[in-house]
């Protein structure tokens, strides 16, 4: 859906248009689950916060500035819940990508091996983004796991765009450099003493 | 004697020893009159042979380790391009070449390309379309209650102000203005919920009725007292003599 449809439809269902409303859910679902898997710890709970963004979109849709992007609008009341739920979890950023029902689904994973090795380096993947800033990891997710536009991340953010292409590069090349520093952690042999505390 | 410009311009050379023995020769002649040049060529001379000692220092062993295998630079505009799908396809080209050659570029390109698939793979489960759609219900079900209660408590506050402002008390004590400002206010709490909806809710309940209760007992208190008043001016005019004889008498034999 274009945007100006989108925004078309968003009016539709602030007038009561009950079917405008499925379409509207219907067509943020997908980006919105992303979203919401990209923060929440495992695929149950991106469930729960899916639903609970929608219902907040709803109650709050007649807040909406009509013309201001939708999507950006959804994710930064998606990205109040997250927060929200992690003040309230008390939890540590983890991700549903790591959860075994989310790693099936992807491609080509009937090799056991080449699942094992994904799954390992999405594990470092992990980790490296846990060490970032979490302005930085924000970005990674929002492009690369939400699959958000950079217009829509600028307008989320309130930056230009320029901004955000730079500091999504700075945020790739700190993650690369992460994994790798985790890989060659990972690679040195233990040595010949006590091998407590060693870092894995 | 050569002119200052000209000779400053050999000074690098001949410090590097990268200079002919006649430009050799022209500075030697030219800095032994001119003060100022022979300043500025002896700060040159320092200023260059300070970076000898750095040749002695080696090189962390992980640098050159760290050095080769980080991704080059260069590339990688063309490998977030890549990523981000907006490459052209000639430089595509030049990428996939460079990716064949360079293994510390390729796990880059991997693990960025990784996180897509997931995100791609990470697609809604079908239930969920319908349980979305439904939270729209849900809603309608939770913001009937707060505007019912909302004007149950609208009621019940219409009530406690009539008793309130209209009650001899406050208008005897003078109380009647406070008393209608806290109305306004409470309506206010409860105006917002009715618009805001559960969170704001019991807050406001708890205002209203809270203050109802003081008001509420503020007015039973005024009534007792009126009654006993009234009981004893009745008793006092049903038995005038007995009561006031009698009294002064028990008190008397009381005390």
């Amino acid at each position: 859906m274009e945007m100006e449809e989108l925004e078309t439809t968003v009016e539709r269902c602030r007038e009561g248009d009950e079917d405008a409303w499925t379409a509207l859910v219907n067509t943020t679902l997908r980006p919105i689950y992303r979203l919401c898997a990209s923060y929440a710890p495992t695929a149950a709970e991106a469930e729960e916060l899916t639903q609970e963004v929608y219902f907040k979109l709803w109650e709050n849709l007649h807040r909406y500035n009509t013309g201001s992007n939708f999507m950006a609008w959804a994710w930064r009341v998606a990205k109040n819940l997250i927060i929200d739920s992690y003040r309230r979890g008390r939890r540590e950023r983890d991700a549903a990508w790591l959860d075994p029902e989310i790693l099936d689904r992807l491609p080509g994973s009937d090799n056991p091996h080449e699942q094992a090795e994904r799954r390992q380096r999405l594990g470092l993947i992990g980790v490296a983004l846990r060490q970032i800033d979490d302005e930085l990891a924000s970005l990674v997710l929002m492009r690369d796991f939400a699959g958000m536009s950079y217009q829509e991340i600028s307008q989320a953010l309130d930056l230009p765009l320029g901004t955000v292409k730079s500091r999504l590069n700075r945020a790739r090349m700190e993650l690369a450099t992460g994994v790798r520093r985790r890989l060659q952690i990972r690679a040195v042999p233990p040595a010949a003493g006590p091998a407590e505390g060693r870092v894995s | 004697m050569s002119r200052c410009t000209d000779t400053r311009d050999l000074f690098a050379a001949v410090l590097e020893n990268e200079a002919s023995p006649a430009e050799v020769d022209q500075v030697r002649a030219h800095i032994d009159g001119c003060a100022e040049c022979a300043e500025l060529y002896e700060a040159m001379g320092m200023i260059i042979g300070a970076g000898d000692f750095l040749a002695e220092v080696e090189l962390p062993p992980h640098l050159g380790e760290e050095l080769a295998s980080s991704p080059c630079r260069r590339w990688l505009g063309l490998l977030y391009q890549a990523v981000d799908r907006e490459i052209s396809q000639p430089n595509l080209e030049r990428l996939l070449t460079h990716l064949g050659s360079c293994p510390s570029c390729r796990r880059v390109w991997h693990d960025l390309t990784l996180i897509h698939q997931v995100g791609d793979a990470m697609t809604p489960p079908n239930y969920l379309l319908e349980k979305c759609i439904k939270v729209r219900d849900t809603v309608a079900r939770i913001t009937i209650l707060p505007r019912r209660t909302a004007t149950a408590a609208a009621y019940i506050l219409a009530l406690l102000a009539s008793l309130a402002i209209g009650n001899p008390t406050i208008i005897a004590q003078d109380l009647h203005m406070v008393a209608s400002e806290k109305v306004a206010m409470a309506a206010t709490g409860v105006s917002e919920v009715a618009a805001d909806g559960r969170g704001e809710i019991r807050v406001a309940l708890w205002r209203v009725l809270n203050w109802g209760e003081q008001k509420v007992t503020r007015v039973r208190g005024f009534v007792d007292r009126l009654r006993d008043n009234n009981e004893n001016a009745g008793d006092a005019s049903a038995e005038p003599t007995a009561e006031t004889d009698a009294e002064p008498i028990q008190q008397g034999e009381n005390s």
